[in-house]
């Protein structure tokens, strides 16, 4: 009993891990109709290492980015430019064409070749996160005013990359593009299929166990303690604003990783993912999974996204939006830990009550 | 000198509808502390209420006094985010005091449901006010013309700093207001209801935000995500100016309006106002307070 609890979260990572696995074998036989159920499995191993990266931030450090859609769809554009280009054979598309477009405009040159592009899907991010980071954390600008910033950093963002439309297809994104792997579509590229959603469930699960390396550590216990009293960890000596911008850069990579999975899976991008809207929604998967513990955010985004996945076929888009809004909310107001909260609080909690009236007796006698 | 004149004009008239959406934000955000991601809802509650109040008196009133509809606009739609705000901050913010973070959450989920809200009402097409025919037209001085709609806009703005000060600064329940802002243990000692005063607080945050949705509907057609355009300029007025002080908020605004209107002759307006934006965050990099602070001494304010 007590190994279950004290290893519960990576038994629950694996049952995930092994009923992902079982995904592609299943449409195999069948067992899972459409094609599209499958895709969209992947794409929610996309989320859940976006959340995995977001509850870094959030639920560990206590940073709420308001803005993590920004990377997530930078990395998913730089992955996208690159398919595209695949798709035209290093000529210019079709948009650059209605753009007025002679040749190939230089931003697109380093993503004809694939290594180059995967540097980029996590250098342009990383890069980013690392100078708004650093100027931010070092001027000491914290809890809802960095969320407020970064809410507006995504919106300027937003609003130019709709601008350049010659260069990045405005509203409509990239589209029309296959995965890395060659075209997923109909059941002569199941292969493809299947190469690409182990290669996703992988980068999962390394995502997964790196980020248990890191707050298993001293490192985790000091993430916490910025959260829990920032002022207290200065005092104590250490140099706060380079443990933040460390982690916030290291979860916009993750974020931009996860755009790009995230695009193979689509088959197109929109600058819809780079919304405040978009971002907030990353912050439900975490919220409702559980802050603070990285099975929570994994378990969130699955969750959340299947919910939504299986209402929103069906004509209850609407009833959908009043039902995560409400969610959300009850929540944030009563469950602060989440769904891992609740299952940790209620369902083990006699243990530990017994556990700590043992020690009251002990410190009586 | 005509273009001058012109590009004054339309900086003033973008400022002050900056100002009008933030001044609810600059009470609610300034000196509650709460950061209420539903604001910009409760512009859109406004604005629709402006709708349904047209739609109302157009069928038993006379064609020539129709313009009346306005002027009752103003008082119910600023009647009707009062009530929201005051059920919103009894069910949800009464209860996340101190967690700022968890507050802006929670209110993004009702601005979720109130979105949704509209569309299973409205539609998801967009629906327009006419203009009250005396708002319709512009006075021309010169070369210059200034449309009536907008200056109307600046004397709305100014009337609502008006009656803020006067409520803030002047009035008994400003006076209790302000002293359960900045002491409430020792505001409660002295027998203020402060539960009752942060409701009323936010209540009146609220209703300026439904009188700023009026406003906003004179001017283009009205949709569900109609405050999400209008809600990042505003929060970031209110942070450019200094969290709590009224004056900060005005100044704020002013800022981004002008310079905004200033960019938009060299490059399109999106990006105006985007790059607008990304200087404000640069600015604040130099001063994280913003314009106007209030000194203290305390570490963690």
């Amino acid at each position: 009993m007590k190994k279950i609890k004290k290893q519960g979260s990576n038994i629950c990572f694996l049952i995930i891990v092994i009923l992902l696995a079982l995904v592609p074998i299943m449409y195999q036989y069948e067992l899972i109709e459409a094609s599209s159920t499958v895709l969209f499995i992947g794409k929610c191993m996309a989320f859940a290492i976006v959340a995995i990266g977001l509850d870094l931030i959030w639920g560990y450090t206590g940073i709420l980015s308001l803005g993590h859609g920004l990377y997530f769809a930078l990395g998913g554009y730089a992955m996208a430019m690159y398919l595209k280009l695949q798709r035209t054979g290093g000529g210019i598309t079709d948009f650059m064409h209605i753009g007025g477009l002679k040749e190939l405009p230089l931003v697109w040159k380093p993503f004809l070749s694939l290594p180059v592009s995967i540097f980029l899907i996590l250098f342009v991010p990383g890069i980013l996160a690392g100078v708004i980071g650093y100027f931010i954390f070092k001027n000491r600008v914290k809890g809802v005013y960095f969320s407020i910033i970064s809410q507006a950093l995504t919106w300027a963002a937003y609003s130019i990359f709709i601008a350049l439309s010659p260069y990045t297809n405005g509203n409509v994104g990239i589209t029309d593009i296959q995965s890395v792997f060659g075209s997923i579509k109909g059941s002569m590229n199941f292969g493809n299929l299947q190469i690409l959603f182990y290669s996703a469930l992988i980068l999962l699960i390394l995502v997964y166990a790196g980020a248990k390396f890191l707050t298993g550590r001293k490192f985790g216990k000091l993430l916490i303690a910025i959260r829990d009293g920032e002022n207290r960890t200065y005092f104590s000596g250490y140099q706060v604003s380079r443990y933040k911008t460390f982690i916030y850069v290291l979860s916009a990579i993750l974020a931009g990783i996860a755009g790009a999975i995230f695009v193979n899976f689509n088959g197109s991008i929109t600058p819809n993912q780079m919304t405040i809207a978009y971002s907030i929604t990353m912050v439900i998967w975490v919220a409702v999974g559980g802050r603070g513990t990285i099975i929570g955010a994994v378990i969130g985004a699955f969750l959340i996204n299947m919910c939504e996945y299986k209402l929103s076929s069906g004509g209850l888009v609407e009833v959908w939006q009043y039902l995560i809004g409400a969610i959300f909310c009850i929540t944030i107001i009563f469950f602060k830990g989440g769904i891992i909260g609740i299952v940790r609080d209620h369902l083990f909690a006699s243990g530990r009550r017994k556990k700590a009236e043992r020690r009251e007796l002990r410190q009586n006698s | 000198m005509v273009q001058l004149i012109n590009t004054l004009f339309n900086g003033l008239s973008l400022s002050s509808i900056v100002l009008l959406t933030s001044l609810g934000l600059a009470i609610t955000f300034g000196l509650m502390r709460v950061i209420n991601m539903a604001h910009g809802e409760f512009v859109m509650i406004g604005a629709y209420t402006t709708y349904v109040v047209q739609n109302v008196f157009s069928g038993f009133l006379p064609e020539s006094i129709q313009w009346i509809f306005y002027f009752a606009a103003i008082p119910i739609a600023f009647g009707i985010t009062f009530l929201f705000g005051s059920i919103l901050e009894k069910l949800v913010i009464s209860r996340l005091y101190g967690r700022e973070m968890d507050s802006l959450l929670a209110t993004w989920g009702i601005s979720l449901i109130l979105q949704q809200a509209a569309r299973s009402i409205f539609g998801t097409q967009g629906v327009n006010v006419t203009a009250p025919s005396f708002l319709q037209g512009g006075l021309k001085i010169g070369g210059c013309t200034f449309s009536y709609n907008r200056i109307f806009i600046i004397f709305l703005v100014l009337l609502c700093l008006i009656g803020m000060y006067f409520v803030i600064y002047r009035s008994g329940f400003g006076k209790k207001m302000r002293a359960v802002m900045q002491n409430r243990p020792m505001a409660q000692c002295m027998g203020i209801d402060s539960r009752k005063v942060d409701n009323i607080t936010f209540a009146i945050g609220s209703g300026l935000a439904g009188i700023a949705g009026c406003s906003v509907a004179l001017l283009g057609s009205i949709d569900s995500t109609i405050g999400q355009s209008y809600i990042v300029n505003s929060f970031m007025a209110v942070v450019l100016g200094g969290v709590g002080k009224l004056a900060g908020t005005v100044l704020g605004s002013g800022i981004i309006g002008f310079s905004s209107i200033f960019t938009e002759n060299y490059t399109s307006s999106t990006i105006a106002k985007a790059l607008v934006l990304l200087i404000v965050i640069i600015f604040l990099q130099k001063r994280p307070q913003g314009l106007f602070v209030i000194k203290s001494r305390s570490l963690d304010e």
